[in-house]
């Protein structure tokens, strides 16, 4: 009887580990940078319509393949958030046995619901494809199983005041906002929550950074982790330095010089060339503002 | 004390008093203060008229007036600002800050004309109010007066919205042309005719 049983119990193991095998050796592993422009890309385009070709992308995958913390600070509309969702995606991929928990922060929780509500659109074709079964009816929640296999990726604010979540990666994706910086202690508060709440939650010595953003202000978030040697920090601004557009396919100069009209000077040269405002600095320029002024006839 | 200055000389109804009488709408923003920091209102006016077709927000305005109102009552202030603005038969709208709610008594009293508007501002609101205020500057859609004193007080303003204390202004002309733009931004379910004693 007991030898029976030792018997069905093998047979069952053993048959549980050709499903394991079955379930993940149908999806050979792939680089960031050929899975982004093989399998996510063209999903992201599914969603959102035809995307430009973008070679900074494959880059930035290629430091993402050899280091664990990696900040990218770069314009707005570079697709740097498409590159976060993409790590996440790469994971979900991945990913064979065991749990895998991610945590998706932004600015506010409603943005990280908002990017990971986006992401779930992009996984619809791509997860059952790698043999995962969506777990859950949450639309802002990822949460996928397949036989010894369990990945899960929530949404997160920095404003939250609740300790953060355990987890193997961590994405933290525009988390400066720029309507809550009303003060020094705003931007310390951040800068803390972050150090003290969030970054010590990292499971492992495996587990992984990202931090994708744009600068803000001198001494946010963005800042401190270019200056923190753990980070692998690249940052690309709308026009290089001898000139040139970063991204000419999809923002030559002179959509960059029509952007600069319409959002004004000082929001250019912060948000797509990367100079974050000195807090004491005063809000209007003096030049801006001696131009302003009437004198004599208008 | 009360300095005001007042000058329509940028607009296109300098020189031609029949215009003045033209539908040319007042916007004014109100920044409330008596003791410690004075009252500021600054009237803006867009340069086309008002059935221009343009949409509001996308008009360009000038300053024709900056009244400074240190340490009087608010029922003087408020009889001040009546009269710097009892001026043409275009619709009107003014905007005060209302955070800290000093003119909630008077409101109540029913010593406030409708068309003052109370606007409570948050870190948010602020924020945006002032992105719109510097784009309107730098893109040249607000040409503003040639005080000194305003000047001095819109300078005292950081990039974290704050006015230093040590100088003798306080960021008061900051946020009333802040709410003065944001005025502009009102639209009026019927547009209404401002007349003395109807209105307020």
């Amino acid at each position: 009887m007991a030898s029976v049983l030792r018997r069905s119990i093998s047979e069952l193991l053993a048959e549980l580990g050709a499903l394991e095998k079955r379930a993940t050796s149908d999806v050979p592993p792939l680089p960031l940078g050929e899975f982004l422009s093989r399998e996510f890309l063209p999903a992201v385009a599914q969603v959102e319509g035809e995307l430009v070709e973008a070679p900074h992308l494959r880059a930035w995958a290629e430091l993402l393949e050899c280091h664990r913390f990696v900040a990218i600070i770069a314009f707005r509309g570079s697709l740097k958030s498409t590159l976060a969702k993409a790590v996440v995606a790469h994971v979900l991929r991945s990913h064979a046995r065991g749990a895998y928990d991610a945590v998706y922060y932004s600015a506010t929780v409603d943005l990280a619901r908002w990017h990971l509500r986006r992401l779930k659109l992009y996984l619809e074709g791509l997860a059952p494809a790698w043999g995962w079964r969506d777990a859950t009816a949450g639309e802002a929640v990822l949460r996928y199983e397949r036989p010894g296999a369990i990945f899960s990726c929530e949404p997160a604010g920095l404003d939250q005041a609740s300790r953060g979540r355990r987890c193997n990666l961590l994405v933290l994706d525009d988390v400066s906002d720029p309507k809550k910086l009303a003060s020094m202690a705003d931007i310390d508060r951040a800068l803390e929550s972050l150090q003290r709440r969030i970054l010590p939650l990292l499971k492992d010595k495996s587990a992984r950074v990202l931090l994708v953003g744009t600068p803000l202000i001198e001494g946010d978030v963005i800042a401190w982790a270019e200056k923190n040697p753990e980070f692998l920090t690249t940052r690309l601004p709308a026009i290089l330095a001898d000139g040139q557009a970063a991204w000419p396919q999809k923002y030559p100069l002179e959509e960059l010089e029509r952007i600069k009209r319409l959002v004004g000077e000082k929001s250019f040269r912060a948000e797509y060339l990367l100079h974050a405002v000195a807090p004491a600095d005063t809000f209007i320029p003096p030049d801006v503002l001696e131009a302003a002024i009437l004198r004599g006839e208008p | 004390m009360i300095a005001k200055l007042i000058d329509w000389s940028a607009h296109p109804t300098k020189g031609n008093p029949e215009r003045l009488l033209s539908r040319y709408s007042l916007y004014a923003g109100l920044d409330v203060g008596r003791f410690v920091h004075p009252s500021h209102l600054a009237v803006i006016v867009p340069l086309e008229r008002d059935d221009s077709g343009v949409p509001a927000h996308k008009r360009h305005f000038v300053q024709v007036a900056s009244v400074w109102l240190d340490d009087e009552p608010y029922v003087e202030q408020i009889k001040v600002i009546k009269e710097v603005l009892a001026v043409g038969v275009g619709s009107r709208k003014l905007y005060y800050d209302n955070t800290r709610g000093e003119l909630v008594a008077l409101r109540e009293q029913g010593l406030l004309p409708s068309w003052w508007c109370g606007i409570t501002l948050t870190a948010e609101s602020k924020m945006q109010m002032a992105q719109r205020l510097l784009l309107a500057l730098e893109q040249g859609r607000l040409k503003l007066l040639p005080d000194e004193r305003q000047k001095r007080s819109l300078l005292m303003v950081n990039n974290l919205l704050k006015a230093e204390e040590s100088g003798g202004e306080h960021g008061e002309a900051f946020t009333s042309l802040m709410l003065a733009l944001e005025a502009t931004r009102w639209k009026p379910l019927v547009e209404s005719v401002y007349i003395e004693g109807l209105y307020g």
